[in-house]
């Protein structure tokens, strides 16, 4: 990144400004004009300036072309004008000036207009510059940077250099011009008046910066401080729940408010210093006229200057300060901005950093070839191994299993081979090919790499598990014609020097990890899925997916397939209580009361268990019914029976949460209590407090509820019917269509089991997958079922076909019902690659004949039955380590 | 079958007699109530368990594989526990439990079972009374057996 920033706007917007530059010389001479044009009308017109030694008729609108007098001084004589009397000439003035008056505004806007935009497109460029530098440096130095920090850089520091861009050169240029025209004119006039303006504005241009240079170290200083408090919240908020937890949330209340208190002192000393500078610019500026009136007047008593040019000079004077203050202004700006600039650059210019992108496009490795380390070594901030070094060799395509506990030099090796470490000693050769000299593109190529750290992004569990293919440059030639945005929005892209790629474009590389198409992709991700063993957790994630507007004709017809293969099955097997269907003219004793009442999925809170009896069409059904009253009292019998079994026990017990009816216990009001009832489930809750005839008022309530909905509640509920989907519900709901009976042993897993084997029937298995692909991962993944959260990363670094795979297992093989099983398939998957597989336990490595085992920073290489010389290369390279640490202890 | 003629079969059991009304009560409707068909399994050998059982009505019968391809068979009938030593010893469970007739259980899920244990004296007293008269029996019983040798 350029260091200067004035070098850097320059060199990126050189062809704006001086497009901008000559706009604003165009403009000069109507801008003069409209001086001059006020003093013909006044002089000419009003005065009758032009009709004096009787004429009676002016000249309007003759052009007369004069050659300078080097030229020879001819005169051509372009257009005759025509004659008017004085009215015309006032209203052919006053037209004339109204005239130059739009155009001068015109060309205002252009200015400011073009201006700005070469602001925001500078802002843009140096946005991106930033944001790919950032993408340049080493994965340590990612690390280790405050993400708070880096956002607060790259999007509200550099803002106001945004701004600056377009005045930088253009403003000091015209604000100069102005100042010097006044101070020539001045001094034109007299000669002494003029030395004492320009003594005064050297003055002020000496003394201002001088005091300016105590304000620039404030406002560096603020900077960093307002840069520091931004990095200290986001640390504080992703720390949040554990800092509540602690109780240490006065602590670090405290530790913001010390900060805010530093930010405040800078910015009052700031203020002091700023409205001080102000004052003494002011006085400057305002003291000069009583040298004007007394020295002036001096020589005009002793007649060496007339009274006219004495006026003429504080005239001129009048137009002198203003440029100057905007200059001071611009000059402040400048260097508050420069500041800025240098602060921002100064924290993203690294001295090492990465090449990304390969020049001639990556070339493959070949299919086989050895991965070799040479005492690689690496050590902590400290001085302390992290690693001690090791050497060993392994051909590829082979497998080595690296053994450790978590914490140790097994994540330390991971991460060096997977170049997430780059700080390391000795050489990791691929081929021959040192990794730390691979470009980030070709080494992203060839390994693949999952460590112990989870990183899922935020945005679909399918987005997170290809976003290592998103690696193909869009074909932007590709599709023929261009839509008028799209080319504005590439051309725009192409002058902020951004990346013209269209994020929305199909990015995947198919070709280059060996499948034709995305069906072929999909079957991979599938596989791959069924490797780790977390297919089966994708449909359940479909299964409790929303079904969502819009729903395809397809779609709705499979569903209502599917939902009607559910019920066969459940009929063919007899185990028709398992789940008790929605019908019409029947209470559903499995569904709370209010379900049965509403009958159908609540798209919107309006009619909300807890707020129903607020509700006024819900309260007029309640009431015709004479509803009310039973459920108050069934309320109120719940909150007695609660409160006896539950006397003696510590509110808030788990016990009571165990027992809960959908709504907070808060037994004061009617609405509580009747809340309360409206969750009661008959078996689940078996107080017997619903009789047959209770069943059929509600029936009742339900049928005028259905029968006179108002038009503006049809967008809250969605009425259950067999033939319809339930918009806003559970595919699982969709499916079931009723509510799983209460009593039968373990009927959620064979209702789990009996909608899987239906839907993969009705062909809708396929769909449920997708649809669990599609479910939101949420931040690190929280969203997703802890097996899922481990195996994404997994497939993401297998997805891309590497040549060399290096995958830490652990997490995911401690949480699996079947981590041999797991290991097993992964072995068979990756027969083609070079693996190294990363365990903490050694008997879950299998039959792996190369195995590097860590006791903490140590690595001892075991080969069993390798017929090649990697063994004794090994250990001859340990033995070379060795030496190297007992050399490093005999210095420290 | 409501609340009141479940907390009516579990103060018919030794293991609750002396549990007051509303802790049993409690017991009750934490419970899932399960209904089994005869011939049905409550808890297969190898199980991880997810809860214990209270018999309610019917009989079950415990069935313990041995070599030869013989079984021993015992039949425990209403009002025992089963599941508990399993659950408190961590072992998994040996043996299968078939419902022999219509079983009505109630089901104590693993999580409730240890809170009732640790908030609800009584239950914790109940339970160690009925381990405990358990143990006393085995114990004779295989005092008799060591006598019969």
């Amino acid at each position: 990144l350029e260091s200067n920033l004035f070098r850097y706007i320059w060199q990126k917007s050189r062809a704006e400004q001086i497009v901008v530059l000559l706009i604003i010389l165009v403009s000069i001479p109507f801008n003069w004009a409209s001086f001059d044009v006020p003093k013909r009308i006044v002089n000419d017109a009003i005065q009758g300036g032009a009709f004096r030694d009787g004429k009676t008729t002016a000249t309007l609108m003759d052009f007369t072309l004069h050659l300078p007098s080097w030229l020879g001084g001819a005169s051509y004589k372009l257009s005759e004008g025509f004659q008017v009397g004085q009215y015309g000439l006032l209203v052919g003035l006053s037209t004339y000036f109204l005239l130059l008056v739009l155009i001068n505004g015109a060309f205002k806007y252009v200015i400011n207009v073009r201006k700005g935009i070469l602001g925001e497109r500078m802002l843009r460029r140096m946005r991106y510059d930033l944001f790919s530098q950032l993408m340049r440096f080493r994965p340590e130095e990612i690390r280790a940077v405050k993400p708070a920090e880096i956002a607060s850089m790259i999007k509200d520091e550099v803002e106001p250099v945004g701004g600056f861009v377009g005045d930088a050169f253009i403003q000091p240029v015209f604000l100069l011009s102005q100042a010097l025209t006044a101070l020539v004119f001045i001094m034109v006039q007299s000669f002494w008046l003029g030395s004492i303006a320009l003594l005064i504005v050297l003055a002020q241009a000496v003394i201002i910066p001088i005091l300016r240079r105590e304000q620039l170290r404030l406002g560096r200083e603020r900077q960093i401080a307002s840069r520091q408090l931004a990095g200290r919240i986001g640390e504080i908020v992703d720390a949040g729940p554990m800092i509540q937890g602690h109780g240490a949330t006065a602590y670090v209340q405290s530790d913001i408010a010390g900060r805010l208190g530093r930010l405040f002192d800078i910015r009052y000393a700031l203020y002091k210093r700023k409205f001080a500078v102000k004052f003494l610019n002011n006085l400057l500026a305002q003291i000069t006229p009583f040298f004007f009136y007394a020295v002036g007047g001096f020589f005009a008593l002793q007649g060496r200057l007339d009274i006219g040019q004495l006026v003429a000079v504080v005239a001129a004077y009048r137009d002198l300060p203003p440029p100057i203050k905007e200059l001071i202004d611009w000059d402040q700006q400048r260097n508050d901005v420069t500041i800025k600039y240098d602060q921002v650059i100064s924290q993203f210019n690294s001295d090492e950093t990465l090449v990304l992108e390969e020049e001639n496009g990556v070339t493959t490795l070949p299919a086989k070839g050895e991965v070799r380390l040479e005492s690689v070594q690496m050590l902590d901030n400290r001085g302390q191994p992290l690693l001690t070094p090791l050497s060993f060799c392994l051909m590829r395509p082979g497998v080595a299993a690296v053994v450790g506990p978590p914490g140790g030099g097994k994540d330390v090796l991971g991460r060096i081979l997977g170049r997430q470490a780059t700080s390391y000693t000795g050489r990791v050769l691929i081929d021959g090919e040192p990794l730390a000299g691979m470009s980030v593109e070709r080494a992203s190529h060839i390994i693949g790499y999952s460590g112990d750290e989870i990183e899922i992004i935020a945005g679909s569990m399918r987005d997170n598990i290809l976003l290592p293919l998103r690696r193909r440059r869009p074909d932007l030639k590709a599709g023929g014609t261009v839509s008028p945005s799209e080319h504005h929005r590439f051309v725009e892209a192409i002058r902020s020097g951004n990346s013209p790629f269209p994020f929305e474009a199909d990015w995947t590389d198919y070709a280059g990890v060996g499948v034709a198409d995305a069906t072929e992709l999909a079957a991979r991700v599938h596989e791959l899925l069924d490797v780790f063993g977390c297919t089966q957790e994708v449909y359940e994630l479909g299964l409790g997916g929303k079904v969502t507007r819009p729903v395809s004709e397809q779609a709705i017809e499979r569903i209502i397939t599917a939902r009607r293969v559910v019920a066969a099955e459940l009929a063919r097997i007899k185990q028709g209580d398992l789940i008790e269907p929605f019908v019409l003219d029947r209470y559903n004793r499995n569904a709370p009361i209010i379900e049965n009442l509403i009958f159908g999925t609540r798209t919107t809170m309006r009619f909300d268990s807890t707020t129903l009896l607020f509700e006024p069409y819900a309260q007029s059904i309640l009431k015709a019914e004479a509803l009310v009253e039973p459920l108050a009292e069934m309320g109120g019998r719940i909150v007695a029976t609660v409160v006896e079994i539950f006397a003696g026990l510590p509110q808030g017990h788990a016990l009571f949460e165990r027992y809960s009816f959908g709504a907070n216990f808060e037994f004061e009001r009617l609405n509580e209590l009747a809340a309360l009832a409206l969750g009661y489930i008959e078996p689940k809750h078996r107080l017997n407090l619903i009789d047959a005839r209770l069943e059929r008022r509600i029936l009742r309530a339900r049928e005028s509820f259905r029968k006179h909905l108002p038009a503006d509640a049809v967008e809250d509920v969605d009425f259950y019917d067999p033939d319809k989907v339930m918009v806003g519900a559970s595919v699982r709901d969709n499916l079931m269509f009723g509510r799983i009976g209460y009593g039968v042993p373990d009927a959620v897993g064979k209702v789990g089991e009996i909608v899987l084997q239906a839907l993969s029937r009705s062909g809708l298995g396929e769909a449920l997958y997708r649809l669990g692909l599609d479910t939101e991962s949420g931040i690190r993944g929280r969203y997703l079922p802890a097996r899922l959260r481990q195996a994404i990363p997994l497939v993401q670094a297998l997805v891309k076909a590497p040549k060399i795979a290096v995958l830490d297992v652990s997490a995911l093989l401690a949480i699996s019902d079947e981590p041999t099983e797991i290991v097993a398939r992964l072995l068979s998957h990756c027969a083609g690659m070079t693996l190294f597989l990363l365990v903490g336990d050694a008997s879950l490595a299998g039959e792996v004949p190369l195995r590097v085992v860590f006791h903490g920073a140590t690595g001892t290489v075991e080969a069993h039955g390798t017929p090649d010389a990697a063994n004794d290369r090994a250990s001859r390279f340990e033995n070379a380590g060795r030496e190297n640490t007992g050399r490093m202890e005999a210095r420290s | 079958m409501s609340l009141e003629t479940d907390i009516g079969c579990l103060r018919c059991l030794p293991l609750f007699q002396d549990m007051p009304a509303s802790r049993l009560k409690l017991v009750a409707l934490m419970g899932e109530r399960l209904q089994f068909e005869p011939g049905a399994v409550l808890i297969s050998p190898q199980e991880k368990l997810a809860g214990v059982y209270v018999i309610l009505e019917g009989e079950v019968e415990i069935s313990q594989p041995r070599e030869g391809g013989e079984e021993r068979r015992f039949v425990k009938d209403t009002g025992s526990i089963t599941g508990d030593v399993s659950l408190l010893s961590g072992k998994p469970f040996s043996t299968t439990i078939r419902a022999k007739s219509q079983v009505l259980a109630l089901r104590i899920p693993k999580d409730l079972f240890f809170e009732l244990l640790q908030t609800v004296p009584e239950f914790s007293l109940a339970v160690c009374r009925d381990l405990a008269d358990r143990v006393h029996r085995l114990a004779s019983v295989l005092l008799h057996e060591h006598e019969a040798v």
